[in-house]
């Protein structure tokens, strides 16, 4: 019995990573209605960033990502200005390809510079354990889970109390209107895609302290990433957190119950089922 | 004018004889290259036929692929099958996934249809790889004894590929072809009209995932050891996607250009560089996007219609 509570605790908890690799992806598929297939290469992208500073400072990956974040912000902020603005104005379609034009990009330019293999980030509550009402979990997903809380209030406050998330939301209603009443759309969208880049890092980060990183590991968060975003309903910045706890309760039970490397397959066919069946997501409400 | 009309004929006919004699011209590390070439051409005119003229990008095709690939195998090595018998096996394999992801996924418009069919690709390849049946992630090898000599592997890549180019060629003179791009443009419009949006993509999936099998057979066939990685992996896909849209998407040439340009002029000559070559597709792949409307076919047709209308006037 205290196994299974275990299994659905650490499953929780790994789930505010999910959440926060969902958050940036639904930020952007809200705002742009665009499939950033980058974001996966973003994560990794993220992670080695934060290995280059720690290896050569010794700085904590965590507050590495005082430095790593502004760069990533303003990477994801030059691609959406001078790439994906002008050809999602053809429709979504070109601006999908030229994200999965970046994914392999990105991917290999990686695996030039850090070769293939797996690499943690070190920290030294990389394996730290607690034990809560006789229940251990680890540190880090601890930490996760606090960011991904973080984050999401940041996010529902910046959208909801300030001029910038008002603006921000008006872009995503309608960029026509919003454009003649003075937003600067291009501008707004760039932010979104910068934002949601930076998240990017955050979750690759927690992710390389975790587990570990190779160029291609962000694939797998990107499929649960986007199963949150569905799951959680696009656009729903709370949705979003309680989608990431409840993926990583089913991948972590159903791990338990079948088996480990059943867990992601069980993931991955239950997120199909769901967009053919549910795609408004479990909280959302219908939307063409 | 009148030329023009044989045009497509002509270049055809020119195919055909050019794949017949290739296998004499070259040498069998040649041959090797052209099978590549071929089967690269194949896939991405497949995925051309769903993605290109349906336009409905998929990340999925290699699930196709794969279950094409998969299903001679399980025929040969299993039920004693013949290589051609093992061949409409996979071609039922690969066109009934595809129709079965099409009844699932279509339901959803343009982008989430990407995400959904890159998680089903990767679901499959889960599944291939934990299946005692099939050998679980080391795969299955083909009885040698059945397997065709590289000429006739060559042949059969070559005679696929030509059939799924005249396939698409002939969706830009048919009715089929009409509606499937109608309701690519505006589905809403072509719905309005009387096309059944619905049937005219489940079609255009299983003849697309049908090719797809098709050629995952044959690269079973060719490449006699058969595992999960090697069929079902997403670097088909990348390269479907990344060699139609090159080429030029919902073109009939372009899919066969982008084969050429991706896997021969890029990935051919930097043999002992990989990943500078799969960098240097992806640059490629953005820059097409981003400069070109239908490809570098569709810029060459362009440049081409502008040459021929100023050559008049300084005649």
């Amino acid at each position: 019995m205290s196994q299974w509570a275990a299994t659905v605790v650490n499953g929780a908890l790994l789930g505010g990573v999910y959440a926060i690799a969902g958050l940036g992806l639904a930020l952007v598929f809200g705002v742009m209605r665009l499939v950033n297939l980058a974001h996966a290469a973003f994560l990794a992208g993220g992670a080695y960033l934060t290995l280059t500073l720690t290896t050569h400072t010794g700085l904590d990956p965590l507050l590495a990502l005082v430095v790593v974040l502004p760069v990533m912000f303003c990477a994801g902020y030059a691609v959406q200005r001078w790439l994906l603005n002008a050809l999602l104005l053809a429709g979504s379609q070109g601006a999908l390809v030229a994200t999965f034009g970046l994914l392999i990009l990105i991917q290999n330019v990686l695996t030039l510079g850090y070769g293939a293999e797996p690499q943690a980030l070190p920290a030294p509550y990389a394996d730290a354990g607690l034990t809560v009402a006789g229940i251990r979990v680890r540190v880090i997903y601890l930490i996760g889970l606090a960011l991904a809380g973080a984050c999401v209030t940041g996010m529902h406050l910046a959208l909801r109390r300030t001029r910038l998330g008002i603006a921000l939301r008006a872009a995503a209603a309608d960029p026509v209107t919003a454009g003649t009443m003075g937003v600067n759309v291009d501008h707004l969208y760039a932010l979104a895609f910068g934002i949601g880049t930076a998240l990017a890092g955050v979750s690759g980060t927690v992710v390389g302290v975790a587990f570990s990183v190779t160029p291609t590991s962000g694939l797998s968060y990107l499929l649960l990433g986007f199963t949150v975003v569905v799951l959680g309903g696009a656009g729903s910045v709370a949705g979003t957190l309680a989608a990431g706890l409840l993926v990583g309760i089913a991948e972590a039970v159903a791990g338990r119950a079948i088996g480990g490397q059943y867990a992601d397959i069980v993931v991955y066919l239950a997120f199909v089922a769901l967009l053919a069946f549910r795609p408004q997501g479990l909280f959302g409400t219908a939307r063409a | 004018m009148k030329a023009r009309k044989y045009l497509p004929a002509a270049a055809f006919a020119a195919g055909i004889a050019g794949l017949a004699l290739a296998p004499q011209l070259t040498g069998p590390s040649g041959l090797s290259t052209l099978l590549y070439l071929v089967l690269y051409a194949g896939l991405a005119q497949s995925w051309n036929l769903a993605s290109g003229f349906g336009g409905q990008a998929s990340l999925g095709h290699a699930a196709f692929l794969g279950a094409g690939a998969y299903a001679a195998s399980i025929a040969m090595l299993h039920g004693g099958f013949p290589a051609a018998a093992a061949l409409v096996v996979a071609a039922g394999a690969g066109a009934t996934l595809a129709a079965l992801a099409a009844v699932a996924l279509l339901r959803l418009r343009g982008v989430y249809f990407a995400v959904g069919s890159l998680a089903l690709a990767a679901a499959v390849l889960g599944l291939a790889t934990i299946w005692n049946y099939t050998g679980a992630s080391q795969g299955m090898s083909l009885p040698l004894d059945a397997v065709p000599g590289p000429d006739a592997i060559f042949y059969l890549a070559a005679a696929i590929t030509l059939a799924a180019t005249a396939v698409a060629w002939s969706l830009t003179r048919t009715r089929a072809g009409v509606r499937l791009m109608a309701v690519r443009d505006d589905e809403d419009a072509a719905a309005g009209l009387g096309v059944n949006p619905r049937a005219v993509r489940i079609l255009a999936m299983a003849v697309s995932g049908g090719f797809a099998g098709l050629l995952g057979a044959v690269i079973a066939l060719n490449q006699v050891i058969v595992t999960p990685d090697n069929v079902f992996g997403m670097d088909w896909t990348v390269a479907m996607l990344v060699m139609t849209i090159t080429g030029g998407a919902g073109t009939v040439v372009g899919p066969i250009a982008g084969a050429f340009v991706v896997y021969y002029l890029i990935q051919q000559q930097l043999l002992d560089y990989p990943t500078l070559s799969a960098v240097l597709s992806g640059v490629l792949l953005i820059a097409v996007v981003r400069f070109t409307r239908d490809g570098i076919w569709g810029a060459l047709c362009a440049g081409a219609r502008k040459l021929a209308r100023k050559l008049p006037e300084e005649a």
